[in-house]
């Protein structure tokens, strides 16, 4: 989406945080050359090609805009902000670029348009099995840990599907 | 006492934090600025610099 909405229109920035799913290999942070080393092999792993920036190590900026995992901000030229996102969903994002890209051919036309306010609670995909698959790539840890997680805020019922999914997945009898 | 820097998953996941998340900062405000460090050359940019070059979409994650 970065090369679709280019610039002069949108500039797309990616802010590095703190490792959302500790790893053996992606462990938490302990030194600010250890996060830059992480941001660094994320650009390469997915190819990145916007600029990438590295928060401090006490997170202060990921602090300031909601301390989530995955948000996702749009600002106006001046810092105002026009969207902001508890979850990076590309296809709500596109339709807010879509919208801004709209709202700007009606101003050099000089139709008049003013701003009005919306809140609104979009549903993400959320395949749990998915996203076990994909932690499974970041290591053992991460997986044991986040199905840990699901069964204490949620429940033996949430986790059961996930527990039956690592135990055919998982390595040399690992117990959950 | 919790850590920014948590050494394992969170129990609890972060659900205080979904939960907070539309106080926190608001639409039609003006964004927190700050400081962060460009990870190809180390150079310290301010985010205000960044925003004032046009309409910025920030994206905020982690590889894991």
């Amino acid at each position: 989406m970065a090369e679709e909405f280019a610039p002069p229109d949108f500039r797309f920035l990616f802010v590095y945080a703190r490792e959302a799913h500790p790893s053996d290999r992606f462990p938490a942070h302990t030194s600010i050359d250890r996060k830059l080393e992480h941001a660094r092999a994320m650009v390469e792993r997915l190819q990145m090609n916007r600029p990438m920036l590295v928060d401090d190590l006490e997170g202060t900026v990921h602090h300031a805009y909601g301390r989530l995992p995955n948000m996702t901000y749009i600002l106006k030229p001046g810092g105002t902000i026009v969207y902001r996102a508890s979850w990076t969903d590309p296809t709500t994002i596109r339709l807010a670029l879509e919208r801004i890209l709209f709202e700007r051919e009606e101003r050099r036309a000089q139709r008049r348009i003013t701003p009005y306010y919306l809140e609104w609670q979009p549903q993400r995909s959320n395949d749990r099995i998915a996203f076990v698959e994909g932690l499974f790539e970041i290591g053992e840890r991460a997986v044991k840990e986040y199905i840990a997680a699901v069964e204490r805020t949620e429940g033996e019922a949430s986790a059961k599907r996930l527990k039956e999914w690592w135990a055919r997945k998982g390595s040399g009898g690992d117990r959950l | 006492m919790s850590t920014y820097n948590y050494p394992s998953f969170p129990q609890d996941m972060d659900n205080e934090d979904f939960a907070r998340f539309p106080e926190v900062a608001r639409v039609g405000a003006k964004a927190p600025d700050g400081e962060l460090i460009d990870a190809r050359d180390q150079s310290r940019v301010k985010l205000s610099e960044l925003w004032s070059g046009g309409m910025t979409v920030l994206e905020f994650g982690s590889i894991t």
